[in-house]
């Protein structure tokens, strides 16, 4: 608990520095917001107006600290491009968001492990080479790519699945698919390598040696112990997808974080930006302190205080 | 008794056979049907609204408007002439018109319209523009009124859409700077209502069963965005949408062919070109340079691989914008181009530095494509990709030192086509000297004064006929002699559609008539 409270507390640092370089950086690089949504020969004066209603035309540090104190008082603002609360757009689009993530590393932890396990125990065999392969493929293939090959398998060739949005459960096989496959190869090779770590310890030669079943040594004794680094990975990963999978989402037309953060860049729509990258950032945060925990229970000998 | 039943069932049963098959032959339709487009709209407020007409008019009408032939009809004015001063225009006004919240149309909502793109004190998105030619509006009556011009203008009906569509006063009032942003605050007198906008992924419309135009031919219609190309076309390929626009060219060629589906194209308004810094701030001042790039290129080249099926262009304008004349293909000649350089002082070719941008279909495809042909005549690009805001904070409010110190470039990749489909719109703004001397909207710092002239007499003139001749001499500056830019291809707005899609029409400057769509089951 305190442990926790700790960790809440270092948040709060690292968000200020967080906020500061995500509200000077969006604003370094050129292009300003009203020039994108008034478009080519937009007068001045009309650009003029737009920069006052939107209070752009206050001293940068103004502007932060306006912005620091809607934060604080738990509002990120509002859209420039849409004039809808930040807030809003977010909360609209985090089920979709979360659906994918949760579903995506569901499907790479289930499928990642297995075939992790398989390939230790068979080790260097044929079983073990094709399923290293596979993981090769896996990580290697960019998610845009996997992404079209099963539309045009799973939605256009055999017409199962539907292609685009996140209306129904059938919406959301592909994109979890895809971002499930992505991981899966990363997942099963962290596992094999730690399961070979393990297998090689004394005491799974005593327990073999005290006839305990094969079976029983490999997904008891030894999975458990060797799932700390896979926690980490699926972790990161889990965390990394709370932040949107921003191309997945593109090919299938699903409104989720990702898309939000990349199209307020796109438009420079400064508040949007900057509201995403803070749920980001507090979303992983909290990730990596629940992993963290995670381990506390799989190996006793973790503790925090 | 009996033999009457009988009787009766016996006939009703021949009748109901012979119906039997009349009531198949009536196809019956779909309720509502799906476009998908790549974008959404900005704001549905027509004086801020950047993107295109194609929803505006969905749900807003202005007093003229532009039927799928392109020729100019009255809208929700019926009558129009000007007086003898040639200033003042006099419009009646359609009766019995409602808007979708059945608040009724009359002159105080055309009062309110002009009113508030006219006041300069808080400008919207094209009242500068517009202030500078319409000086008041006057109620005369309740269903007349006058537009008075600050001088007699050419291109002045043309000029009467886009962010001229007539708004409701009270919704005006009512939303103030929210006004067009949610379904509520958006009230036209157009055939379908708002319903549901959930931004960048669909705006749903309803019927207006009260259209003065009568009742659309579909209840409810969804336009959905889908930003990715390749998802667009799978999306219309395996008809999980009934419409869908913004295909690449080279899958339009392949739809085309399958069953079940039609390709509907449309050529528009719209051109591709390359245009030229002209300021004396980069080496393309000297006109003989630029047309040495120009007559460097192949066009028809470029075109057939980036564009097929697409004509290269013939003019600064395309065929479908008043005041178009075909002045042919500039043909590729290295010869001429070298002997322009060599008499320039460049006889070993410079080098300059292109922009193009992935926002325009094709565009960086295009700037590699000038790159090579431009290299064989020894003049050496450096090509340079920019995303969509800093194409758009490049055009706008610099002078060229500015321009030069921050960006740099001697070419940029434009997309060009007027709103109104007139010679003035398509190269007033663009192309007079800019007072100031900036770029905010003569993007290239290009400036002749025999140019300007021309194009100022183009815009006074109301003789159709002798505007075409203006314009056509203008022309033959902008394109051949002082050239402001390298025209590349007319393009075309191309729909592909479920064979089931019935009714379907386009106009030239892209706006769909979704009303007259139908769709069978």
């Amino acid at each position: 608990m305190k442990y926790l409270l700790k960790r809440l507390l270092q948040l709060i640092p690292l968000l200020l520095v967080l906020t500061f370089v995500i509200f000077l950086s969006i604003r370094a690089v050129p292009g300003d917001p009203v020039e994108v949504m008034l478009g080519m020969g937009a007068p001045e004066n009309a650009k003029a107006a737009e920069r006052a209603r939107l209070g752009l035309d206050k001293p940068f540090i103004v502007q932060y600290f306006t912005f620091l104190g809607n934060v604080v008082r738990g509002d990120l603002g509002t859209s420039m491009s849409t004039g809808n609360k930040v807030m809003y757009e977010i909360v609209r689009r985090f089920p979709n968001t979360l659906i994918l993530a949760l579903g995506g590393t569901l499907v790479a932890a289930l499928f990642g492990i297995a075939l992790g396990v398989v390939a230790a125990v068979r080790q260097n065999k044929f079983t073990d080479n094709a399923i290293m392969v596979l993981s090769l493929l896996s990580v290697s293939t960019p998610s845009f790519f996997l992404a079209l090959l099963l539309m045009l398998l799973f939605s256009l060739y055999l017409g199962w699945l539907p292609s685009i949005g996140m209306r129904s459960w059938q919406h959301a096989i592909l994109p979890i698919v895809t971002l499930g496959t992505q991981a899966m190869g990363m997942v099963a090779r962290t596992t094999r390598s730690s399961m070979l770590d393990v297998l090689s310890q004394d005491y799974i030669r005593t327990s073999r040696s005290r006839g305990v079943s094969e079976r029983v040594i490999v997904y008891i004794h030894a999975l458990k112990n060797a799932l700390i680094p896979v926690v980490t990975v699926l972790g990161l990963r889990f965390g990394g997808l709370l932040a949107g999978a921003t191309l997945v989402e593109t090919v299938f037309t699903i409104p989720g974080l990702g898309r939000l953060m990349v199209d307020g860049v796109l438009k420079r729509d400064y508040p949007v930006v900057q509201g995403t990258m803070l749920v980001f950032a507090v979303s992983f945060v909290v990730v990596n302190t629940v992993v963290d925990l995670i381990y506390g229970m799989i190996d006793p000998r973790i503790k925090y205080e | 008794m009996k033999k009457l039943l009988t009787w009766v069932l016996f006939s009703a049963l021949l009748l109901g056979l012979a119906g039997a098959p009349l009531a198949n032959a009536e196809t019956a339709y779909k309720d509502s049907f799906i476009y998908v487009t790549a974008n959404d709209q900005d704001t549905m407020d027509p004086m801020w609204n950047v993107s295109n007409d194609k929803v505006l008019k969905q749900v807003y009408s202005s007093l003229l408007t532009r039927d799928a032939d392109g020729n100019i009809v009255g809208d929700l004015a019926t009558e129009w002439s000007v007086g003898e001063d040639q200033v003042t225009w006099t419009f009646k006004l359609r009766q019995g018109v409602t808007f979708h919240d059945g608040s009724p149309f009359d002159a105080s909502s055309v009062k309110a319209t002009y009113d508030r793109l006219l006041d300069t004190e808080n400008p919207t998105r094209y009242t500068e523009q517009t202030a500078g030619y319409i000086v008041a509006c006057n109620v005369v009556d309740d269903f007349t009124i006058e537009l008075v011009t600050a001088s007699p203008y050419g291109a002045f009906l043309a000029n009467l859409m886009g962010a001229h569509q007539i708004l409701n006063p009270k919704t005006l009032e009512q939303y103030g700077e929210d006004f067009g942003k949610t379904p509520e605050s958006i009230n036209g007198t157009g055939p379908f209502k708002v319903v549901a906008w959930d931004r960048d992924e669909q705006m749903v419309f309803e019927a207006f069963e009260d259209y003065y135009g009568g009742a659309p031919a579909t209840k409810s219609f969804t336009i959905m965005i889908i930003p990715e190309a390749n998802s667009r076309t799978i999306a219309i390929e395996t008809h999980q949408v009934d419409i869908a626009d913004g295909i690449g060219a080279e899958d339009l060629v392949r739809l085309g062919e399958m069953d079940g589906i039609k390709v509907v194209k449309i050529k528009s308004i719209g051109q591709h070109l390359l245009q030229f810094n002209a300021s004396d701030q980069s080496i393309l001042h000297d006109a003989r340079l630029r047309q040495a790039v120009s007559y460097a290129l192949n066009r028809q080249e470029i075109v057939e691989t980036l564009y097929p099926g697409d004509d290269p262009s013939t003019a600064p304008l395309s065929p479908k914008t008043f005041g178009y004349h075909n002045f042919g293909t500039i043909q590729q000649d290295q010869e001429k181009a070298k002997a322009l350089m060599a008499e320039a002082g460049y006889p070993d070719g410079f080098d300059i530095t292109i922009m193009v941008t992935p926002v325009y279909i094709k565009g960086v495809e295009m700037g590699e494509l000038v790159k090579s042909q431009l290299a064989e005549v020894g003049i050496n690009v450096n090509l340079e990709v920019v995303e969509r805001a800093v194409f758009l904070a490049s055009l706008g409010g610099l002078t060229p030192e500015e321009y030069k110190q921050t960006y740099g470039y001697d070419m940029f990749i434009m997309g060009a086509g007027p709103s109104t489909a007139d010679a003035h719109g398509g190269l007033h703004r663009l192309y007079v000297t800019d007072p100031g001397n900036t770029n905010t909207n003569n993007y290239g710092f290009y400036s002749n004064a025999k140019v300007d002239e021309l194009l100022n007499a183009g815009a006074m003139e109301t003789d159709q006929e002798k505007r075409l001749e203006i314009y056509k001499e203008a022309m033959q500056i902008l394109y051949l002699d002082d050239p402001v830019g390298v025209w590349m291809n007319d393009r075309y707005n191309a729909y592909v559609m479920s064979d089931k899609v019935e009714g379907f029409s386009a106009g030239v400057t892209g706006v769909v008539y979704f009303n007259k769509i139908k769709v069978a089951k």
